[in-house]
């Protein structure tokens, strides 16, 4: 994974373009200096998970089975989708319904039930935050339709 | 004698006192909330500011500028967010603290180091602004660049079980500090035609995102919460003994604190990471760092703190802004028509009294405001875990959103937030990729800057001799690091051959 990022990194890094004001180091200097670095620090990582195969391969094997990734994944995933879909729809229907509708999608993700206290908490917290936010210290949230 | 009766006179004859309580309440409020950074909150004032006398209004933007230096510290403890950059030190052990239900003696803690801070940085500011001006002259960019490795420095000790690890963290750190804009020549870099990328990727939101958002998908993927158990829901300040423990740490993080606040351009951040990192070295319970030390929460508040008062030094000596923050007080300086420099302290004495004595007020209405608001923070973390979390994520994008009035902030945030979830599970820290994003510029640009300079000869970074100490004092600490290191491991490693033969 280090390994494709530092690659990435550093096709990326050699399409900075050059500039007259360029100073010898140049803007992509740096850069390259970091990708490699990054690559040689993952090799050397590489190497130390593969020789603690080696030695302590069946040992660790059993440890390492015993978290669920994936569940713990699918469940983080939850939380992810929720905050993209925050972002898709704060534009078309604006900052307090998406905000309220982020509140009771969090709460009933994470196990609270569809009653009255649970949606007139989301309510309040909306309306505490788009009073806060928008009113008290003025910041342009997005309205309906802002896209 | 005659300052402290022009001081006095102040007191009676103004609203100082409303004006200095009003300042740090706001700057309290706007350093808790993730985005509102002291800067912002100082900024959204700066109108009012234009009808006020002149020594109201700069106590009123200084005075805010102290409270949110503090502020950021409440949701840094207690949901692991820290609310300015300056914070994040304090997450650390803060939020370790609130998971063993030690939250209401880590806010106690901080409040308690902060006010310190506040205290020490306001002496030194009365005492020391022509001496320690002197010192923020004499920086060059050698001088800066080597500063930037001295804070990197701090990752060889910061990286957890691995060294390695940590060091991949922090490239891909300063890997993010690439991004946007080339200091020397303007380029576009790794932007991918995103004008909202042109200004780089502010450490807030790798902070935010690695702490806070990868803490909610953290507890997310548990089935089972880890609720604190023996939770203290009051306010607890250290007794006696704590305060002696704490003692060593809050005199580190006043004195890295003072210098780091009077160099332009250092900021709280490096000096709340130093601190840290030198209160560990100098404890004598270095084990407990990283694991809810109240140490480790007493030297960064009382950095960051200092900072907030010493930062003033050279906005007033010279007119140079260190930070956005001390940029917003030089505007609201120069639109009451007061030049900095040394002639500012001859014909506007009044002025710098009254700064003074807002600060001494600012300083005093911290720990007042502070008892008042903590214990409601207290009670409102330990709402049930699916409101909390919740709550946390609105805070979050709104928050977010309003440092640029930008969707893309919160995008970048939750990008990080998924990057801190993996690093988690991997085991790679954090905290020097923090400290790769938060420095990576400062190194980079005057890296390059003193190349410039010598026509690309690296001598004169040993030439220099600000830089020159600086270096050796960095070579000095990641030797050092590298030895207790080395020694940690012989000794676990003997540790482990005991055990196999028993």
């Amino acid at each position: 994974m280090l390994l494709i990022i530092a690659a990435g990194y550093y096709f990326f890094a050699s399409g900075i373009g050059t500039s007259a004001l360029a100073d010898e180091v140049g803007a992509a200097g740096l850069p390259f200096v970091y990708s490699l670095g990054l690559a040689g620090v993952a090799l050397v990582l590489a190497l130390q998970t593969m020789l603690r195969w080696l030695v302590l391969g069946a040992q660790e094997k059993s440890s390492e089975d015993s978290p669920n990734f994936w569940l713990m994944f699918r469940r983080a995933g939850g939380i992810l989708t929720i905050g993209i879909v925050y972002l898709l729809i704060v534009n078309i229907v604006g900052y307090l319904i998406a905000l309220l509708l982020v509140l009771m999608a969090m709460l009933f993700y994470l196990g609270e039930k569809f009653d009255r206290k649970t949606v007139l908490v989301a309510f309040i917290g909306a309306g505490f935050f788009w009073f806060l936010f928008d009113r008290l210290l003025g910041i342009p949230t997005p309205g309906i339709g802002s896209f | 004698m005659e300052a402290i009766s022009v001081g006095f006179s102040l007191l009676i004859s103004t609203p100082l006192i409303f004006v200095a309580i009003a300042g740090v309440a706001w700057g309290i409020l706007g350093g808790a909330l993730p985005g509102i950074s002291p800067s912002i909150a100082m900024a959204l004032l700066l109108p009012l500011t234009y009808g006020m006398d002149p020594v109201l209004a700069i106590v009123l933007l200084a005075a805010t500028y102290v409270g949110a230096e503090y502020g950021g510290s409440i949701p840094a403890i207690l949901i692991n967010t820290p609310g300015t950059n300056a914070a994040a030190a304090t997450v650390l052990d803060g939020y370790e603290m609130q998971r063993q239900g030690r939250g209401g003696e880590a806010l106690g803690i901080s409040l308690y180091s902060g006010v310190i801070g506040a205290f020490f940085g306001l002496a030194m500011l009365m005492l020391l602004t022509r001496p320690l001006a002197e010192v923020a002259l004499a920086f060059t960019p050698m001088a800066y660049f080597a500063l930037g490795l001295l804070g990197l420095s701090v990752i060889v000790s910061l990286s957890g079980e691995s060294l390695l690890k940590g060091l991949a963290a922090a490239l891909l750190g300063l890997m993010v500090a690439t991004v946007g804009s080339d200091p020397i020549s303007g380029v576009s870099r790794f932007t991918f035609g995103r004008p909202e990328l042109l200004d780089g990727v502010a450490p807030i939101l790798v902070m935010v995102g690695l702490f806070a958002v990868s803490e909610l998908l953290r507890q997310a993927s548990v089935s089972v919460w880890e609720k604190p158990k023996n939770t203290v829901m009051n306010l607890k300040f250290p007794n006696g003994k704590m305060r002696k423990r704490l003692f060593k740490p809050q005199l580190i993080g006043s004195i890295i604190g003072t210098i780091e606040g009077v160099i332009p351009g250092a900021g709280g951040t490096i000096a709340a990471f130093m601190s840290y990192n030198e209160a560990r070295r100098w404890s004598r319970f270095k084990s407990e760092f990283g694991h809810g030390s109240p140490e480790g929460i007493a030297a960064p508040e009382t950095a960051n703190n200092t900072v907030a008062a010493t930062a003033l030094v050279p906005v007033l000596s010279f007119g140079i802004p260190g930070s956005n923050s001390a940029a917003i007080l030089l505007g609201g300086l120069l639109v009451h028509g007061l030049l900095p420099g040394p002639r500012l302290f001859e014909e506007n004495g009044d002025v710098i009294i009254g700064l003074y004595t807002g600060l001494l007020i600012a300083a005093i209405s911290l720990f007042v405001i502070g008892m008042l608001i903590l214990p409601v923070c207290l009670w409102l973390v330990n709402r049930p875990r699916a409101y909390l979390m919740a709550f946390i994520y609105a805070l979050i994008f709104s928050g977010i959103y309003s440092i640029d009035n930008s969707l893309f902030d919160i995008a970048l945030v939750l990008g990080a937030g998924a990057a801190g979830f993996l690093m988690r599970l991997v085991g790679f820290p954090f905290l020097p990729t923090v400290l790769g994003v938060v420095l990576g510029y400062l190194v980079e640009s005057n890296y390059r800057r003193s190349l410039v300079l010598s026509g690309g000869d690296h001598a004169i970074f040993f030439n220099d001799p600000i830089s020159l100490t600086l270096l050796i004092v960095a070579g000095l600490f990641i030797a050092g690091s590298l030895s207790t290191r080395a020694w940690l491991t012989y000794r676990n490693l003997q540790t482990k051959i005991l055990e196999n033969k028993v």
